[in-house]
């Protein structure tokens, strides 16, 4: 489908409206829909939520934007609920932040194969091989705790095996800011890249803070306090490699940009027809949206929107197994170490992360102890004991 | 009707890809664990907080005299009538839980239909009544006790969060009446577990009379955990009155166990009705649940009022399903009404 953005106006703002019905349509199903429908629903609420969270921040630092602002986050909120509402009661809070993760395995390996900018592209690998060993993680605890395999939910298009591990990830905060990308001379795509990564890492981090305290049981607790952690340095990473000058409206039409290119890439892949339609329907609400505030832009900062813009969307982010790439770069890059803004081979010996992590880890490993001699089975780790008839827990346990 | 479980595209199961499942446990062999080890950690984790010995809450304290008395003639005795109104309070909440439960039963049937050998929405209306006859029973059991029938305990809270997956199973559109029978069938097996333990407690902690009132709660509980157990047989095709025969002979069971049985000696003789343990069949016995009040008939309290409530414009849960008085007398749950907020 061909988009011109500086031309398709979408869906006027005043033309979208919702019913309380509407919002609330039947989600997708945990066991029939294919994987990567559960990864655009969890991608599409983390990038409708950080378009409320800028517009309430852009709110609160300019009065003279307020009431547009009040009035496009309106839409959002309601698509926001909409999207957020596909996901259906069966899939637990567990089950959910499995899909978290692989929305983070596989669009961070999407965006980082597109990613023209070598030292942004390495930041996104760098992140990835973490998220990636946040779902093995949390696999190990989902078979352990659960008695349930979370490769029903990943549908073996990512691996269930360790990445950089967690263990490793916790670092003195100098350690998580990254340089930027130049707001005059970045590529579309790359901007687009940092604000669709930023906005799934935030929501990762505050679905982590939300659901963490609802386990009873102590282990998941500290593993969901310890990702938590480290999504929060993932979102310092991602959010410090955007232009900070971009002005307030720049950054607003990149979100609705951002918003638009993410409806669109869903479209060009979405294999529920039902869902489709609605990510049809909320890409027109987007345009209408990117129209709507290019005008304001254009009106406040007496500058072209097409020096922002470009006319065409580069390519979509690709819903399709990274298994090869995230295999190629977990041979490679497994053992790199953030140093400052740098991504380093080996990490200094005065790195202040050291004595960081050493402190977070003082009482134990929660990433450790939760996966310690874990491998994925088909069928969980109880098949493997099962089948080979040596069932040892009597014999462990006094 | 069968159950409505169909072939579909289900895309849960590895072997539907073989290709990629052998890549997945490729990945396992190149990629292995980060450290030794195995799931006992985990425990070692929750036992490392345990020993802090945090409890999930406690019992309130006594509100009268009565209750005061007790607890403090159980401290020089050692007694424990707090484990008592725990348990109480545990049945409490389950009752009023399960009465919702069934009320969503209702409107399931409602959505879904019934099918042969299943309940009709009578049948399902009826058991609702008397789940909450059996709340009323208890509440009033508390109140003569000078305990706080509206406090939470933490066997009602501990059971709660255990049969948090019902009402979600109850109240999904998604679910057909199958599954639901399949849901309250799990409420069903553990009030049928726990009313006779309750009972006996209550017998064994002096209060016999009050347990032997009970003993309707009990035969309904047999007669409702029977009804579900037949129409799930009709439902899946298999024998009903294999599944009736086994029930009845569970019941025939239960009732002549040394602590129930007494109970009966104890209420034929305040009765006089002659139905003692001898008596029983296995059959329920046709002293029925004492009749409550219909919420119909019941006046808002003051406290409610005084809150708003009485003039609250929103449309509420209870309009929807509108209590009235049946023919005979009993809390028959009518069809809802398409109110409009006033």
């Amino acid at each position: 489908m061909a988009i011109d953005l500086l031309k398709d106006r979408g869906v006027p703002l005043e033309k979208q409206s919702f019913t309380w019905r509407e919002l609330v349509q039947a989600p997708y199903s945990k066991l029939d829909d294919d994987a990567f429908t559960r990864v655009r629903v969890i991608l599409m609420n983390g990038i409708e939520s950080e378009a409320l969270r800028f517009q309430h921040a852009c709110a609160r630092m300019n009065a003279d934007l307020q009431m547009a602002l009040a009035r496009v986050r309106r839409v959002e909120q309601h698509q926001q609920t909409m999207v957020n509402w596909l996901n259906p009661a069966d899939q637990s809070p567990l089950e959910t932040t499995i899909g978290f993760e692989q929305v983070a395995i596989e669009v961070t390996a999407s965006v980082a194969m597109a990613e023209p900018d070598p030292y942004l592209a390495q930041q996104y690998r760098f992140g990835l091989l973490e998220d990636f060993d946040h779902l093995y993680r949390y696999a190990a605890l989902y078979d352990r705790v659960e008695g349930k395999d979370a490769n029903t939910l990943v549908q073996s298009y990512s691996d269930i095996v360790p990445g950089r591990p967690t263990f490793f990830h916790h670092r003195y905060p100098d350690d998580n800011v990254r340089l930027p990308y130049d707001r005059r001379q970045a590529q579309a795509i790359t901007k687009l890249n940092a604000y669709t990564i930023m906005a799934g890492e935030h929501q990762t981090h505050d679905y982590y803070m939300n659901i963490g305290p609802t386990f009873s049981d102590p282990a998941a607790r500290q593993l969901y306090a310890e990702i938590a952690s480290v999504e929060e340095q993932h979102v310092t990473q991602y959010e410090s490699m955007i232009d900070a000058s971009e002005s307030w409206l720049e950054k607003w039409l990149l979100h609705e940009a951002c918003e638009a290119y993410n409806y669109w890439s869903c479209v060009e892949h979405e294999s529920n027809g039902r869902v489709k339609a609605i990510w049809e329907r909320f890409l027109d609400y987007e345009l209408g949206h990117l129209r709507y505030v290019a005008d304001l832009f254009e009106k406040h900062e007496r500058r072209d929107a097409a020096e922002i813009l470009p006319s065409a969307f580069p390519q979509p982010i690709e819903y399709v197994s990274h298994r090869e790439f995230v295999r190629d770069v977990l041979r490679k890059e497994v053992h790199f170490r953030a140093s400052g803004t740098a991504i380093v081979e080996r990490e200094p010996d005065d790195s202040p992360s050291i004595p960081y992590r050493e402190q977070m880890n003082a009482d134990g490993s929660p990433s450790e102890t939760v996966a310690a001699g874990y491998v994925w089975t088909p069928g969980g780790e109880l098949a493997a004991e099962a089948m080979s008839g040596s069932t040892t827990h009597e014999e462990t346990r006094p | 009707m069968k159950s409505e479980t169909m072939l579909g595209t289900n895309r849960t199961g590895a072997k539907l890809a073989p290709e990629m499942l052998e890549e997945m446990v490729s990945g396992t062999q190149e990629f292995p664990p980060t450290s030794a080890g195995d799931a006992e950690g985990l425990a070692d984790i929750r036992n490392a907080y345990s020993e802090e010995g945090e409890p999930i809450g406690t019992m309130p304290p006594p509100t009268g005299v009565k209750q005061l008395a007790k607890t403090a003639a159980a401290a020089v005795t050692g007694g424990a009538p707090m484990q008592l109104l725990d348990l109480i309070g545990e049945r409490l909440a389950f009752e009023r839980a399960g009465t919702r439960l069934w009320e969503a039963l209702v409107a399931k049937h409602d959505a879904t239909g019934g099918f042969k050998g299943g309940p009709s929405r009578d049948d399902i209306a009826h058991i609702r009544d008397e789940e909450l006859q059996h709340f009323e029973l208890l509440r009033e059991l508390m109140e003569r006790l000078d305990a706080d029938p509206t406090a939470v305990t933490p066997a009602a809270d501990i059971q709660a969060v255990a049969s948090m997956g019902l009402p979600q199973v109850l109240t999904d559109p998604r679910t057909d009446f199958l599954q639901c029978l399949e849901a309250v069938l799990v409420a069903e097996l553990v009030d049928n577990d726990c009313w006779p333990s309750l009972l006996e407690l209550l017998a064994e902690a002096g209060y016999r009379d009050e347990a032997a009132e009970l003993l309707c709660a009990v035969e309904s509980e047999r007669e409702h955990l029977e009804k579900v157990r037949s129409w799930l047989a009709a439902g899946q095709g298999r024998s009903v009155e294999a599944v009736r025969n086994l029930s009845q002979a569970e019941t025939q069971t239960i009732m002549a166990s040394p602590a129930i049985a007494a109970l009966m000696g104890t209420r034929a003789e305040t009765t006089g009705d002659g139905t003692d343990a001898a008596g029983a069949t296995g059959r329920t016995t046709k002293r029925r649940t004492p009749r409550t009040k219909s919420r119909a008939s019941t006046k808002k309290s003051p406290a409610r009022t005084a809150r708003g409530r009485a003039g609250d414009e929103k449309p509420r849960a209870r309009d929807k399903k509108r209590l009235t008085k049946g023919a005979a007398g009993k809390t028959v749950t009518k069809s809802p009404s398409r109110r409009k907020p006033r």
